[in-house]
């Protein structure tokens, strides 16, 4: 799938302005970390530019109130 | 005094009763009103399990003040919430987007706003009934996330990603 012609993805908030990310709705930025707790990067995930910078920040305060996992080892 | 709308979000010990949990918002509430803050709402996520563990427990009471005051309000809450040893973690937040404090005031509803419902709760001999306390907040953000979720399809190929 990493064909050249590829169409160019668009960034999901952008499209859908009336939903902004927001710490307290974990089942929303799930979507966003990666099974090992991280930040998936923005070139992955075709968010813009400035709703990433969001984005991060918001799952940072999740972070910060155990909602989400600073990292997830292997147990 | 600078006024600013904040969201507290306070990590309880879970094995507090409903009584111990009316007690704490009662405790926080008048720091507030000290302080000339008040509670826009206060809303429960009821026991959830954490993403971590925070002084060796794996689960925690998570309650939600809406309050519009002042920082030295957010910096006595904070204090006693340092003091207090029935709070695991908390964190305060300051809601940045632009806001009409006055029409937030006018539909304040106070820490009442969650206390009439878990009420019904210990009548109906279901103490920790935290499912159901759960209600309010969340409702809301559950169904977002299926309209969300709807609208966007499933994220696709993140997983490809080398981390």
């Amino acid at each position: 799938m990493t064909s050249y012609n590829k169409k160019r993805k668009v960034c999901r908030f952008c499209l859908h302005t009336d939903m902004a990310p927001d710490y307290k709705n974990v089942d929303l930025l799930l979507n966003f970390i990666t099974e090992r707790g991280k930040i998936i990067p923005r070139r992955i995930s075709g968010i813009c530019a400035k709703h990433q910078r969001e984005l991060s920040r918001e799952i940072k305060r999740a972070r910060a109130i155990a909602l989400l996992p600073y990292t997830v080892t292997g147990k | 005094m600078k006024r600013s709308h904040y969201e507290i979000t306070a990590i309880l010990r879970p094995e507090g009763s409903p009584e111990t949990i009316r007690q704490f918002a009662e405790r926080v509430d008048e720091i507030i009103r000290q302080y000339e803050g008040t509670v826009l709402t206060l809303q429960s996520w009821g026991e959830r399990k954490l993403a971590y563990e925070i002084k060796k427990n794996l689960k925690g009471y998570y309650l939600l003040f809406d309050v519009i005051g002042d920082g030295k309000m957010v910096e006595e809450v904070e204090r006693n919430f340092n003091i207090w040893e029935n709070v695991l973690k908390f964190m305060s937040i300051k809601v940045d987007k632009e806001e009409n404090l006055d029409a937030l005031l006018a539909s304040a509803k106070g820490i009442d706003s969650l206390f009439d419902k878990s009420e019904r709760h210990d009548n109906s001999e279901n103490g920790m009934n935290a499912a159901e306390d759960e209600g309010k907040g969340f409702e809301d953000t559950k169904r977002y996330n299926e309209e969300l979720q709807k609208s966007l399809g499933t994220p696709e190929e993140e997983e490809n990603v080398e981390l």
